[in-house]
């Protein structure tokens, strides 16, 4: 990045995690603070928006004054301060863009609302600072799924999503419906490594049909196949489950950096954490030739140092975000 | 009244024929278990209406809102837990006069919602892609649409 270098705190409140870091220039984490809710969640068997904001309100301020600490910074030291203003929860995300407008108004540093989405694939720019687009990119949690083609800096095509539930959200409702608790995709992962992943051939949904995914239809055979061999091994259907959505997950990324031309692969969001797609990808992709990042388990869940990793870059080429905006519970990347 | 569908594509084109009978102001409630087809359901409801981009699962955003010759609220409270959290979420302003709502998981929160409602409970069949689809008309108005809504042509 050229010109004087920016101090970005940035903040993340659209889901269940309240975070906060600080990142120099859009590549250097300084700190990075990630409280979450998952236990409060637990026993509902998801996120539930309400706790989810009331949550938020009541850890944001100590999550903010710990990342200043750590990084060593004070709040006069900020070039910038930033929020995820969508996609998200609407009172979790306002909790989140609140403060950083009034920390804005309070230092004079510029406020920069942050698409979600956009900041999983600047997580990968942390991991390693000499990426650069143009990449491919998958971001994968439990409220999206999305291909992208990131041709330059802001310049994104979405080339594919799902058409029903996203790839997260088939993991916690299988998990659910197996008795496996929440969050589900750790707790398939988990069990799945006791599994045989061939056991049961799950279908791939739309595997061979361009780059859209489809895994409400996977979620049901799981439901029909469990109904059909009530004393099937838990850990089989699990592993089998997660075969079938890595191996379409993998092949629409890998589909797509064929088609785009391009040779570096991403991948982001909490289904990135999954041990089966990292291991899985990190093969293939090899195989093809492609070049291929996948970020640490701490930068594919939900982080604020992603945020303030774009904000630096979308200061630079957009200016601050006016003070009057809101949040965009349904946000779009492109 | 009961009828039964045999694909994804049936289930899809029932909620369709639905969709085309109903009116501003109409709610919706869908219920059944994980898998029985409450999403490809609705998918075929919104269509009708007008909608013209994928409907997706709303249960990671609670609520999507969608705008159509007949605009759509899908919410599903899967997550929900309690009545109180449905008011949080504002869902009496959700349901208004100028918009269809389709309440995925509605019969959780059933105290909540208007009492001229129509419900449609699937429920999975004998065989993997049967589907066991109950209308069920709550109200006097309802119970009048409904009996002369025409279940052969869907």
């Amino acid at each position: 990045m050229t010109g004087v270098p920016l101090r970005v705190l940035g903040i993340e409140t659209s889901c269940d995690e309240t975070a906060a870091a600080v990142v120099d220039d859009g590549r250097d984490t300084l700190s990075s603070v990630v409280a979450s809710q998952a236990d409060l969640h637990a026993r509902f068997g998801g996120v539930v928006p309400e706790i989810a904001s009331r949550a938020h309100v009541e850890l944001i301020n100590d999550v903010i004054a710990q990342a200043l600490v750590e990084a060593g910074v004070a709040l006069g030291d900020l070039d910038a301060i930033a929020a995820t203003h969508g996609p998200g929860l609407a009172g979790a995300l306002l909790v989140g863009v609140s403060a950083a407008k009034a920390l804005a108004l309070v230092t004079g540093a510029p406020y920069v609302g942050v698409n979600h989405h956009e900041a999983h694939m600047y997580a990968a720019m942390l991991d390693d600072p000499a990426l650069e687009p143009p990449m491919c990119t998958l971001v994968a949690s439990g409220g999206h799924t999305l291909l992208v083609a990131m041709d330059g800096h802001g310049s994104y095509r979405v080339l594919g999503q799902t058409v029903d539930d996203a790839a997260g959200e088939a993991f916690d409702k299988v998990a659910r419906f197996l008795g496996l608790g929440y969050p589900g995709g750790p707790a398939i992962d988990r069990v799945a490594l006791e599994g045989d992943p061939t056991a049961i051939p799950f279908p791939r949904p739309m595997l061979a049909d361009g780059l859209d995914f489809s895994f409400s239809g996977l979620k049901t055979a799981v439901v029909n196949y469990v109904r059909r061999n009530p004393d099937a091994e838990v850990a089989d259907i699990a592993a089998s489950f997660q075969a079938a959505v890595v191996d379409v997950l993998v092949t629409k990324l890998l589909r797509a950096a064929q088609e785009t031309g391009m040779t570096t692969v991403v991948i982001g969001g909490g289904v990135a954490a999954n041990s089966a797609l990292r291991t899985r990808l990190l093969d293939e992709a090899d195989a093809a030739g492609l070049r291929v990042v996948v970020p640490p388990l701490a930068l594919c869940t939900d982080n604020a140092a992603m945020i303030a990793a774009v904000a630096a870059y979308r200061l630079r080429a957009d200016g601050p975000t006016p003070l009057d905006s809101g949040a965009t519970p349904n946000l779009r990347l492109a | 009244m009961t009828t039964l569908t045999t694909s994804a594509v049936q289930t899809r084109a029932l909620g369709a024929a639905l969709g085309a009978a109903l009116r501003p102001g109409d709610v919706i409630v869908l219920a059944g278990d994980l898998g029985a087809g409450k999403t490809t359901f609705a998918q075929g409801v919104a269509a009708a209406l007008g909608v013209d981009e994928p409907v997706v699962s709303p249960t990671f955003t609670i609520v999507r809102e969608y705008d159509a010759r007949i605009p759509l609220v899908h919410v599903d409270v899967y997550r929900l837990e309690n009545l109180g959290e449905l008011h949080d979420l504002g869902f009496e302003e959700l349901v208004d006069g100028n918009r269809v709502t389709l309440v995925e998981w509605g019969d959780v929160v059933a105290q909540a919602l208007p009492n001229e409602r129509l419900v449609v409970r699937l429920e999975l069949g004998d065989d993997d892609d049967e589907r066991i689809v109950t209308f069920a008309a709550h109200g006097p108005r309802w119970r009048e649409r409904i009996a002369a809504f025409d279940f052969e042509r869907a």
